[in-house]
């Protein structure tokens, strides 16, 4: 998988996770302060790039301040792949 | 009072058992609990009459105890807000509406606050006459005894909860003395019953926020029992690594939580028996068990009991009970929420208020002796949704939930949702009115409307459709979150919509509503 595979991927991930297409345009934004992500969804985005990357990422391995972005839910799977 | 003579045996007989135990790192026996709750009910009492509500201010923090505590003694409801979920606006409104009620008490212009956490600062925040949290530990300090004929008893109210109010403002669940007695005693005997290997002063787990009255299950449950309460602060469970860590040091034997709190925890995958080797009890609250979810549960703890349980803010906690089966866990058909408490009489009703037969639908009628007295400065609320009945004799009071469910034959109720404007997310009750008039009042909102989005039959989130009164000067990502920040002002986080869609206008139902079917979406 490329790159640009992975970001498309990942982008169509986060669009039906946090139900809002704006997410493929602001991917700096931190998506707990938009109200975007909560813990529970945070969850789901763990369980998802586990079913579509195979990357297992325990939710107490990284913080909330690693994956609350975006390009950094990216650069998390891209790191392990 | 009930709970406090538990509560002042154990301060005696056992004054080093833990009482308190915070994730922070903070703790109190029972004999510290005890002598700062004394000292700070003296104080309480001097400076407010008897029967006026304080707020207590804060999140998780043992303080927080000493001063629910200090409340009961001195005679004043407590009002709790939770400092991390409320936002300041919400707190002012609960202030405004204590003030009010207060008019006419001479000499008194402020409602009395005590503040664990700082007290927040707002526009619309009317006169508090606020105690600290440094003032606190200077009086707890200094010593002193709470008045006993002030303590509260029988139909005193023991606390105010503010739940989600469809109009705009919070309203509040009058809960007295004798129905958190009643509760507790019930409370008690669940762990009795169903935690038959369980320590004799079980360690409860204290996650949701006191002002949600499901923390009530643990602060009975635990102090009335002689146990204790590990209370998750906010700053732990913002991190999935800290918070799995403090579960793991709890020692919790019982846990109390709403059903998507353990789903959060059971994506970890090491969170099972070995992790918490002395859980024994799972107490669920507050929204729909899914079956998924229980089974989870009996795989990864084979020692612990699973319990569902059922009741609204107005009837205390809850009323009904049943034990989990793995076998019931396994079947298709979705978790009853239990058979009523001694005390607690349920009925199913049709729209003109008959009785059904079983295993017909209709609105879920609860009468007995913790049904609250009613909501805070609000008679005509009150004589809507509350009433008077007999029971086994006695005299009790009735409460017209306005959710749907069936008795079936054997008593056993089963709940399916809400007859009105009201949605649990997370299992926090939200009443979709209250955020809609908040979106109305704003001057660039013409129009608006609150719906659920449901995922796999659950609701997994809001969506605010909302028609601009003028056109969006920025693209519509950041005009919503713009609203959403505005909304955070009056709201707490789990009531803004995760999602604002800008319409021309909203849909109409053939005879001019508002077409709320039509807006609910189902992924």
């Amino acid at each position: 998988m490329d790159r640009n595979e992975l970001e498309a991927e990942v982008l169509d991930m986060l669009e039906d996770i946090c139900d809002d297409e704006a997410v493929r345009e602001e991917r700096d934004i931190d998506l707990f302060a938009a109200g975007l992500l909560d813990s529970l969804a945070a969850i789901e985005v763990l369980v998802e790039i586990e079913e579509r990357f195979d990357v297992d990422i325990a939710p107490t391995a990284v913080e909330r301040t690693e994956m609350n972005t975006v390009n950094k839910i990216i650069e998390q799977i891209a790191v392990r792949l | 009072m009930k709970y406090l003579d538990n509560i002042e045996r154990v301060a005696r007989e056992w004054p080093d058992r833990t009482a308190v135990r915070a994730s922070t790192g903070m703790d109190l026996t029972y004999r510290e609990l005890w002598a700062a709750s004394e000292a700070l009910a003296e104080q309480v009492g001097n400076r407010v009459e008897r029967g006026r509500p304080v707020i207590v201010y804060g999140n998780k923090d043992p303080f927080m105890v000493v001063c629910f505590l200090a409340c009961m003694k001195a005679g004043c409801p407590y009002v709790p807000i939770d400092g991390n979920s409320v936002p300041p606006q919400r707190t002012a409104s609960i202030a405004t509406q204590i003030l009010s009620s207060m008019t006419g008490d001479a000499g008194i212009e402020a409602p009395l606050a005590l503040a664990v956490g700082t007290f927040p600062t707002c526009d619309d925040m009317p006169p508090v006459a606020v105690i600290e949290h440094r003032e606190i530990g200077d009086l707890v300090a200094a010593a002193g005894r709470s008045d006993r004929e002030r303590w509260i008893d029988g139909e005193d109210l023991a606390y105010i909860l503010f739940t989600s109010g469809s109009t705009g403002a919070p309203k509040g669940v009058e809960v007295t003395a004798a129905c958190f007695d009643n509760f507790c005693a019930w409370d008690l005997e669940l762990v009795h019953a169903h935690a038959p290997e369980r320590s004799d002063g079980p360690v409860w787990l204290d996650q949701a926020p006191f002002s949600f009255d499901l923390s009530v299950f643990e602060l009975a449950g635990a102090l009335g029992g002689g146990g204790t309460l590990y209370s998750l602060a906010a700053e732990t469970q913002l991190s999935m690594a800290a918070q799995f860590a403090a579960l793991k040091e709890s020692g919790a034997e019982v846990w109390v939580s709403t059903p998507s709190f353990a789903e959060l925890c059971l994506a970890n995958a090491d969170f099972d028996q070995s992790a918490m080797p002395d859980l024994r009890l799972f107490l669920f609250c507050g929204e729909t068990l899914p079956n998924a979810t229980a089974a989870r549960l009996f795989e990864r703890f084979p020692r612990a009991r699973v319990v569902n349980t059922y009741g609204p803010t107005e009837s205390t906690v809850a009323v009904t009970s049943v034990e989990v089966t793995p076998e019931m866990a396994a079947s298709p058909d979705p978790l009853p929420v239990g058979v009523p408490r001694l005390g607690t009489r349920i009925r199913i009703v049709d729209e003109e208020g008959g009785a059904v037969p079983a295993g017909t639908f209709g609105e879920v009628v609860i009468e007995g002796d913790t049904v609250a007295r009613g909501y805070f400065g609000r008679p005509d609320l009150t004589a809507r949704a509350f009433d008077e009945a007999t029971l086994e004799g006695a005299a009790v009071r009735a409460y017209r939930t306005g959710d749907e469910g069936y008795l079936d034959a054997e008593g056993m109720l089963h709940f399916r949702g809400r007859l009105d404007l009201q949605v649990k997310l997370n299992g926090f009750r939200i009443e979709l009115g209250e955020i809609e008039s908040h979106l109305r009042r704003l001057p660039e909102i013409a129009a608006a409307a609150v719906a659920p989005v449901y995922r796999d039959g659950k609701i997994s989130h809001l969506v605010a459709h909302v028609v601009p009164s003028s056109p969006l000067g920025d693209t519509p990502f950041r005009a919503g979150l713009a609203l959403k920040e505005r909304l955070a002002e009056f709201l707490p986080h789990y009531m803004i919509p995760k999602k604002v869609a800008f319409h021309e206008s909203l849909p109409m139902t053939g005879n001019g509503k508002l077409d709320r079917r039509a807006l609910i979406e189902e992924k």
